[in-house]
């Protein structure tokens, strides 16, 4: 008996409806919408439709054509699931791969009527060896389901808090810059926005969560800064970021001493290790470092008063 | 059965992420050639993988023992420890190691000859592999005879040859198609 159900079930996937569905996916996912062709939108949406169309008719094959209203109701389901529910978009990314949050998608859930149809027809019977390719090519399409093109993303070191305080002569700035398995690499950038400024980094020390200490070594130490010069200094700071990583330490306090003129000060700020995702878009938006205040000297010379 | 198909079907070829090592390569000693630059991307470090397949093997086969020619249908499965030097690509089809080593046990559940059909043995092998070349041995114990021995098999892509020898039953050759559907953990190297 399940011998028969299973023939049956096959033989709706012999068709050139699935076929053609499938080839769309494949064609698409591997080549349009690498190639963003004809836009980015309508090769997500034509890898919906086809997708769409073939789930339930796949399910229903492999299961029982008694299930195929359920199957298709189903796809519906999960499908708005994908699109509306972040968790459960990041669930199935994990899995998966990529998949757009984007209601905007919903719109291909028109197909499912059509697959509903599809599925009430009748099938003609084929061949075990006929059946077995259309599923094997069935079944490698929905699976071979590429987004857009994504590579590895990494964890990086940011600066969380009172990244531009400004002391005495001088506007400061910090951010990462460099962010690895041996620490992390911090840029300071110095503006002497208060007139002329001489500006000593007299230390530089990580805190971790976990209570470890890494000293920074500051390329400069010592600047002599006209007014509205800007400068940058890099200060490395290195140590096992990668057993810190494994183990959950992910937060640390970054202390900058600074000697301006006679003034001393200590500037704190918190950084933390943060990783987005496993894989990230190719292109991401580019990085942008805190604005550059306006300083006098930059300032357009003033107008001349007509008399 | 239809449901072991489905489920096989939707999961064929999945990977899961974990996040040990993930932070990527970087040279902190050294300023960016760009004092002003707002971040530089750390290098790819590459992956380590973990992959369980379990699979399917088909073929044929001769052997000094009669009747010395059968088909046989067989089940394996594997674990396998690799490493990829460059990270995959989410959308890349498979995510698989392409060298690595790993151990495998199997059955070859079902030999077909002139005669009735037979149990043929149980196996364990270890092996290692550089995609698309694989090479292993182990050893295979007859559970309906008791017979057992040595073994060693080649295989290239999804083929293999396997030549056995049964202490009692002498030596064998068999050669076919295996298909496996890999479960892979992938982190950071």
């Amino acid at each position: 008996m399940s011998v028969s159900h299973r023939v049956r079930g096959t033989s709706l996937l012999v068709h050139p409806l699935p076929l053609l569905a499938a080839a769309v996916l494949l064609v698409n996912d591997h080549l349009l919408k690498a190639a963003a062709w004809p836009s980015a939108a309508v090769a997500g949406k034509l890898s919906d439709l086809a997708g769409l169309f073939l789930v339930p008719v796949l399910a229903t094959a492999l299961t029982s054509r008694r299930l195929a209203t359920a199957w298709v109701v189903a796809t519906g389901i999960g499908f708005a699931a994908l699109k509306l529910w972040p968790d459960f978009n990041g669930a199935v990314e994990a899995v998966w791969g990529r998949n757009a949050l984007d209601p905007g998608d919903l719109v291909c859930l028109a197909v499912l009527p059509f697959s509903w149809l599809y599925l009430q027809r009748g099938s003609a019977p084929a061949g075990p060896l006929r059946r077995a390719g259309a599923t094997g090519i069935i079944a490698i399409a929905c699976a071979a389901t590429p987004a857009p093109r994504y590579q590895r993303d990494y964890p990086f070191w940011q600066v969380t808090s009172n990244a531009t305080p400004v002391f005495h002569c001088v506007e400061t700035a910090a951010w990462v810059v460099k962010s690895g398995k041996t620490g992390f690499g911090l840029t300071v950038r110095l503006h002497a926005t208060g007139g002329p400024c001489s500006v000593d980094l007299a230390s530089a020390t990580l805190r971790l969560a976990s209570g470890g200490v890494a000293r920074g070594v500051p390329a400069r130490r010592h600047l002599e800064l006209a007014r509205c010069q800007v400068e940058h200094v890099y200060v490395p700071f290195q140590f096992d970021s990668e057993a810190a990583w494994n183990l959950g330490v992910r937060s640390g306090t970054i202390e900058l001493v600074l000697a301006t003129g006679l003034a001393r000060d200590t500037w704190r700020m918190t950084a933390e290790h943060v990783l987005h995702d496993y894989q990230r878009a190719k292109s991401p938006p580019a990085a942008t470092t805190p604005p550059l205040s306006a300083c006098a000297a930059d300032a357009p010379p003033p107008k001349e008063i007509a008399k | 059965m239809r449901w072991l198909l489905l489920v096989a079907a939707l999961l064929a070829g999945c990977h899961f992420h974990r996040d040990s090592n993930a932070p990527g390569l970087s040279d902190i000693e050294n300023p960016p050639a760009d004092p002003a630059a707002a971040r530089v991307e750390p290098e790819d470090p590459g992956e380590e993988m973990l992959a369980v397949n379990p699979g399917i093997l088909a073929g044929g086969g001769g052997r000094e023992a009669s009747p010395q020619g059968f088909g046989e249908f067989g089940l394996e499965v594997s674990v396998v420890r690799g490493w990829n030097e460059r990270s995959h690509i989410e959308d890349g089809f498979f995510t698989y190691p392409l060298r690595g080593a790993g151990a495998a046990l199997g059955w070859s559940a079902l030999r077909l000859t002139d005669e009735d059909p037979e149990m043929g043995p149980l196996y364990g092998e270890v092996y290692a592999f550089r995609l698309p070349w694989g090479a292993g041995g182990g050893w295979a114990w007859n559970p309906a005879d008791g017979d057992h021995g040595p073994q060693v098999f080649v295989s290239g892509l999804s083929l293999y040859l396997r030549a056995r020898y049964l202490f009692d039953d002498g030596a064998e050759l068999t050669a076919g198609f295996q298909g496996k559907l890999p479960f892979v953990w992938v982190w950071s190297r």
